[in-house]
């Protein structure tokens, strides 16, 4: 069976990946006062080999609030997934990058699809390449401190002050 | 079959889901019909699940719109030949690759939009096909909405390019 360091995998994994590690330092720094803990989970993708990611448990006072757990890299009408869980709810967070870099995916008959769509169409609230919340009934929100605030109230309950 | 079919799944997806968050949000109505679960996490896997069931029923409507297209392609059967003929690629119109018909529609829609509905077909296949728990998901929905919306724009394009048929003439006496 291939392994993560047989690098194999595709860009679109890669990309997930640095994505993540893009995304974790801005989440700590939103939130001033708390503790994180990292923990790798495995990802298996079935058009990728399986890979090691961190997941980013997020505490206040010892409490548990919520964590960062990154779900794949091969996602419909996206181009990543991490879901932040609560106690009392579940959220996405959705990236998409530049449509210019037109997303593709080989079929059965090896030949390339092209996946790209014009965000627009699709969700309301698209702004540009970065990391979103996704609400559902298809509404985005683009991942400020402030929004990131509101997503954690609402799958905590925590309201950070 | 028009495509307010769409409209309607989503409907009831969307009365599902509000049924949910009252189950998730009110411990009495967990408890009166029966949920023993307090875990909201298992909750959420639950509606999970079920989306997975809307996606499987969305996409069987789009692929019965579609493959009666293909049969509404097939011209008018002039001669007792032509009526066996079409008989035939009627009957054996359910096993074309659904892959083959897509490529087609990519020449009268964004090519990107097909390329979800194919990727919402690879999601679709491995639920339908009972190996949820056996295999790796080839890809991942984030947002069912969206899903609804992919197919509903791709059955759109369909009923944009629909026949206008003459009224049926009756070719049973031919066979």
């Amino acid at each position: 069976m291939l392994e993560e360091h047989d690098n194999f995998n595709d860009n679109t994994v890669k990309e997930f990946k640095q994505n993540i590690q893009n995304l974790y330092p801005k989440v700590k720094r939103w939130l001033k006062g708390m503790t994180f803990w990292e923990e790798n989970i495995n990802i298996h993708e079935e058009y990728a080999v399986p890979y090691k990611i961190a997941e980013l448990y997020i505490y206040k006072d010892d409490n548990f609030l919520c964590k960062i757990k990154p779900v794949g890299a091969h996602i419909i009408a996206a181009d990543g997934r991490a879901d932040l869980i609560g106690k009392k709810d579940k959220l996405s967070l959705v990236f998409f990058k530049d449509l210019s870099q037109s997303n593709t995916e080989a079929n059965d008959s090896n030949e390339i699809d092209n996946t790209g769509i014009n965000r627009n169409v699709l969700y309301e609230g698209y702004e540009g390449t970065q990391w979103y919340v996704s609400w559902g009934k298809r509404k985005i929100s683009l991942l400020t401190e402030e929004i990131f605030l509101k997503a954690m109230e609402e799958v905590s309950g925590y309201k950070h002050l | 079959m028009d495509i307010s079919i769409f409209d309607e799944i989503q409907k009831r997806y969307e009365l599902t889901e509000n049924l949910f968050k009252l189950l998730k949000k009110n411990s009495n109505v967990r408890s009166q019909v029966g949920y023993e679960s307090n875990h909201f996490s298992e909750i959420d896997d639950e509606l999970e699940a079920i989306k997975d069931l809307f996606i499987i029923d969305a996409f069987a409507a789009f692929e019965r719109l579609l493959r009666n297209r293909v049969l509404d392609s097939l011209g008018s059967q002039e001669n007792e030949l032509s009526v066996r003929l079409a008989k035939v690629v009627r009957n054996e119109s359910e096993y074309i690759k659904i892959e083959y018909l897509l490529d087609v529609l990519k020449n009268f829609a964004d090519p990107g939009r097909i390329g979800l509905i194919k990727q919402i077909k690879k999601y679709r296949d491995r639920v339908a096909h009972g190996k949820r728990l056996l295999t790796y998901s080839p890809v991942k929905p984030v947002d069912i909405y969206v899903i609804f919306e992919v197919i509903r724009l791709a059955a759109v394009t369909l009923t944009n390019n629909s026949i206008h048929r003459q009224p049926h003439v009756d070719t049973s006496t031919f066979l």
